[in-house]
């Protein structure tokens, strides 16, 4: 008559639950726009229409006309593509590159470590739009400085997951009993220290390519980076800044729906957040 | 007949989380009488902490007494008021911790922590208070009081850092001094000081003492009645003699074999592991290793025996037979 | 200094550690923490100067369409570009420790006087934001660890996830058009103080120049247009002080320390105060600190969002000139003033802590 306690677990109704969670529908759903987004608009992102310059939302403009007649709403969704490829190319050369330091640091050690975290300390916290501006004064506008302040950003971050993570490679008794079994180091970081903090890595990189997002848009907002009329959720904000306080508030406001929308979706991938330093976001 | 000053009765502690219930306590029945000294001996897991834990009632977050109740002088602790509470813990009951070095402010110095405990727990002002931590430490043997009140806790040795708990817990002058394994971590020469500081300290204060520990021997050197622990129940309890040489659970006897205290015998091990905490054991919890396990285990919970002169034992069997 | 005290005497107070000792320790740090500084300010300023050497438009924009030869090479020589690099890089420091941080193309005022009249707007602003971040942040992060599950916690992960996914320059036009234009509760984001004359200069905040001056209307005038511009920039700087407080607070609510002194009966206001609170404070405080320093730089969108005439604001619109000079200068005292706290908090965090001061 022994009283024994089930243990509420359920793996395989959970796994079925997690794909299904808000988030990832939502990031399903953008990432699906941003693919075929720009084929299907109802309107030309590009081609103004004076005429129709700051109609409000209606059944032919669901989020109105900007004043220039653009409408809106394609132009948000041909942005999709536009933020989130930028994004994900700037986050994948910056964390590629740190991912590299980060793993020389953890391997090498010494000084070379030393150094490598104090100057990323620093860098990492110097404020990113100063440093973005500073960046476009010397180099002039354009994607390709962009992508450069995006990557410069991510470096930090990713040496420091990649070194974490590659750190045991040091000192850890598990890794000296695969040393032991013949196991040769690119062996001991593929086999047992990567999939360790793959769930991290992850993270890492949902977080950043949300951040990335925000710095984009930052940017774009006070006229670096994307201009117009190329649609870019940032400038379109940026565009309709001096007509929300008129009252018009839908070429501002969609945009940055938008954004949020974006970061939430992909924040919401990790139980992990990105905020440990003074910045947080934007 | 001294006074009973402890009694914990059917005392469960169970922990709700997100995979259902844990139960680290599941029935602990002891009693502390005035001026005596008490063990409490089990495996790591067996609930030795969080019984005294519960006698404080300083249970974890989101862990509570299930069942059962704890009485200070026949007053029941889990019904008493925050006021009543306070009062209880210190100069009533005071308790030392394992890790001796974290269970001291680190920012604060050795002087400012005893004279904060002085001044919660006793009459007197600042300076009484000071006065009193300085007397604390030279009844501890420990050579240069004022130097060591002014240091932190960062920097004392594990041994000074004890000494400076223990100078804590007696400056609260309690009635009982729990001690929560703390020669545990410590080097050898260092744990056979502080016990005997402790034990010296304790019979000066006519304090009584809970003393828990995995190390039989260290209990048994120190307590006059012992009790043994597993998975969140006592076992077995009695006095110093009747538990190392009349174990009437098979466990106590399994010990004391590991320990090397069973007489004649070659040191054994108890095969097995310990069972979860997870699931509320009604049989006993030690079938699955006990070596003269037989049919009543399995259908019916062991019953408490007890002897006219005050030997418990939890098992079925009347006589632990050799072997 | 365990020497045998074999007179038992009764102290008034215990003697610490040995006078020189402390000194020399303190001073090592220090010089480590000095030159760290040093060396930072000296790559940054090697990063500008390298900036102002890419731009290297000025030469021609100087001397125009009809340019010959030796003209441009007169130009250069009284710039002092022929000179060799180091050298350009020596006088540019030079330059730069005796605050001379060039010309605007702009307004044609030093770019170090621009940024003097402004700096006080942008940390008036920062200030601000920061007030009210933790009035919300640090109770709520109390709370939420000490109650992991209840309202507060709740509330204040919300706010932060809030704060962390929605851009700060677009919060301030919601704020703007939800509480000015619909509300008509704040002013039009039209700079600090509209039309009301300026308080007469003393620390260049306006609510304090104001109060001091007695002009009460000012100083409210003054608040209510830092309002919102402190409000939206409070989302950006508040969620991780809000969630350091909470791990900070709950690590120490879990220690063993705080569980001894409560075993001793100490009343719970105490145990925070003494246990809890003060050994959590340091890294909070620490976050505050550093905060400060990065939204001095790094408070530039919502400037222009809210045209607050900081040096965020002089940046963004040096930046449409090509004002290179003026953008660089911005840089550099952002830099210094972020290094500056930096190293500021690090010997407030060796003073208050004693395990730091071992060395």
């Amino acid at each position: 008559m022994t009283a024994e306690a089930t243990p509420r677990s359920g793996l395989a109704g959970n796994r079925r639950r997690r794909w299904l969670r808000p988030p990832v529908v939502i990031l399903a759903v953008l990432v699906l726009l941003a693919v075929i987004g720009p084929a299907i608009v109802p309107h030309d992102p590009v081609r103004p229409d004076p005429m129709n310059a700051l109609q409000p939302p209606s059944w032919q403009h669901w989020f109105g006309t900007d004043n220039l007649g653009f409408d809106v709403f394609s132009r948000v969704i041909y942005a999709t593509r536009v933020d989130f490829s930028l994004a994900l190319i700037a986050v994948l050369i910056g964390g590629g590159i740190g991912s590299v330091l980060g793993a020389l640091a953890a391997y090498r050690g010494g000084w070379l470590d030393t150094v490598l975290l104090r100057v990323v300390e620093v860098v990492q916290s110097f404020p990113v739009f100063l440093f973005g501006i500073a960046l476009f004064a010397a180099f002039g506008d354009g994607q390709r400085n962009l992508v450069i302040v995006i990557a410069a950003v991510n470096l930090p971050l990713y040496l420091r997951q990649i070194r974490s993570a590659l750190l045991p490679l040091r000192t850890a008794e598990f890794v000296q009993a695969a040393r032991c079994a013949g196991l040769g180091p690119t062996g001991v970081v593929v086999r047992h220290l990567l999939p360790n903090a793959r769930g991290q890595i992850l993270s890492l990189f949902a977080l950043t390519c949300a951040y990335a997002i925000q710095i984009i848009a930052g940017l774009s907002f006070i006229g670096l980076g994307i201009e117009p009329p190329f649609p870019e959720w940032g400038s379109m904000i940026n565009a309709g800044a001096s007509y929300i306080i008129q009252g018009i508030w839908w070429p501002s406001v969609f945009p940055g729906l938008a954004i949020v929308l974006s970061v939430y979706a992909l924040s919401g991938l990790t139980s992990e957040r990105l905020s440990s330093g003074p910045g947080g976001a934007v | 007949m001294t006074e009973t000053l402890l009694s914990m009765v059917d005392v469960e502690v169970s922990i709700p989380t997100a995979n259902g219930d844990v139960v680290p306590l599941q029935g602990v029945d002891l009693d502390v009488r005035a001026g005596e000294t008490v063990g409490l001996v089990g495996e790591s897991g067996s609930g030795k902490s969080m019984t005294l834990r519960a006698a404080l009632r300083l249970l974890p977050e989101r862990a509570a007494v299930s069942r059962g109740d704890v009485r200070w002088r026949g007053r029941s602790v889990l019904r008493m008021e925050a006021a009543d509470l306070r009062r209880y813990r210190g100069a009533e009951v005071a308790m030392i911790f394992q890790d001796p070095v974290a269970a001291l402010n680190p920012m604060l110095t050795v002087e400012r922590q005893i004279v904060d405990t002085y001044l919660a727990n006793r009459e007197g002002d600042a300076t009484a208070a000071r006065e009193a931590a300085h007397a604390a430490l030279l009844g501890l043997d420990i050579p240069d009081p004022a130097g060591v009140l002014g240091r932190y806790p960062h920097q004392l040795s594990g041994g000074m850092a004890q000494r400076v708990n223990i100078a804590m817990a007696l400056v609260c002058e309690p009635d009982l001094l729990l001690a929560d394994e703390p020669t545990t971590g410590l080097d050898v020469t260092t744990q056979l000081q502080v016990l005997d500081l402790l034990e010296r300290r304790v019979r000066d204060e006519h304090a009584a003492l809970l003393f828990i520990s995995h190390d039989l021997r260290v209990v048994a050197r120190l307590c006059e009645r012992i009790g043994v622990m597993y998975a969140g129940r006592v076992v077995e309890f009695g006095t110093r003699e009747q538990i190392t040489q009349d174990p009437r659970h098979p466990y106590t006897r399994a010990l004391l074999s590991c320990a090397d205290l069973a007489p004649g015998r070659r040191p054994g091990f108890i095969r097995g592991q310990v069972p979860s905490l997870t699931i509320r054991h009604e049989l006993c919890p030690f079938r699955a290793r006990c070596d003269h396990v037989h049919d009543a285990c399995e259908r019916l919970p062991p019953p408490r025996r007890e002897t006219t002169d005050g030997h418990l034992a939890a098992c079925h069997l009347e006589v632990v037979p050799h072997g | 200094m365990s020497e045998n005290d074999t007179v038992p005497s009764v102290p008034s107070r215990a003697p610490g550690r040995s006078g020189h000792r402390v000194i020399a320790a303190w001073g090592r740090f220090l010089i480590g923490r000095l030159a760290l500084l040093v060396l930072v300010l000296l790559a940054v300023s090697l990063l500008t100067f390298g900036v102002t050497r890419a731009t290297g438009t000025p030469l021609y924009v100087a001397v125009g369409q009809q340019a010959t030869q030796e003209m441009i090479d007169a130009r250069a020589e009284a710039l002092g570009l022929d000179l060799p690099l180091w050298q350009q890089y020596s006088n540019y420091l030079q330059n730069l420790l005796r605050g001379n941080l060039g010309q605007s193309r702009r307004t044609f005022t030093p770019v170090s006087q621009d940024i003097a009249e402004r700096l006080p707007a942008t940390a008036e602003l920062v200030t601000f934001s920061i007030l009210v971040s933790l009035l919300w942040a640090l109770p709520l992060g109390i709370r939420a660890a000490r109650k992991p599950k209840g309202f507060a916690a709740r509330i204040g992960e919300g706010l932060a996830q809030f704060g962390v996914s929605v851009p700060g320059f677009w919060l301030g036009l919601l704020l703007i058009f939800a509480f000015y234009y619909l509300l008509g509760l704040f002013p039009a984001p039209l700079g600090r103080l509209g039309n009301v004359p300026r308080p007469p200069f003393v620390t260049g905040f306006f609510t304090v120049d104001a109060l001091l001056a007695g002009q009460v209307s000012t100083f409210l005038t003054a608040l209510w247009y830092l309002a919102l511009p402190a409000i939206t920039l409070s989302f950006t700087s508040a969620p991780p002080i809000f969630r350091i407080t909470r791990s900070s607070v709950s690590g120490a609510l879990r220690s063993d320390f705080v569980a001894a002194a409560r075993s001793y009966g100490i009343a719970h206001r105490l145990v925070m105060r003494r246990h809890v609170l003060r050994n959590a404070a340091p890294p909070v405080m620490n976050l505050v600190a550093m905060t400060f320093g990065y939204l001095i730089g790094g408070a530039v969108l919502v400037e222009v969002v809210f045209s607050w005439p900081g040096i965020g604001l002089y940046a963004v619109r040096a930046m449409d000139f090509s004002d290179y000079d003026a953008v660089l200068g911005v840089v550099l005292l952002s830099a210094v003033i972020y290094v500056a706290i930096y190293f500021v908090v690090d010997l407030v965090q060796y003073l208050l802590d004693p395990r730091l001061r071992e060395g």
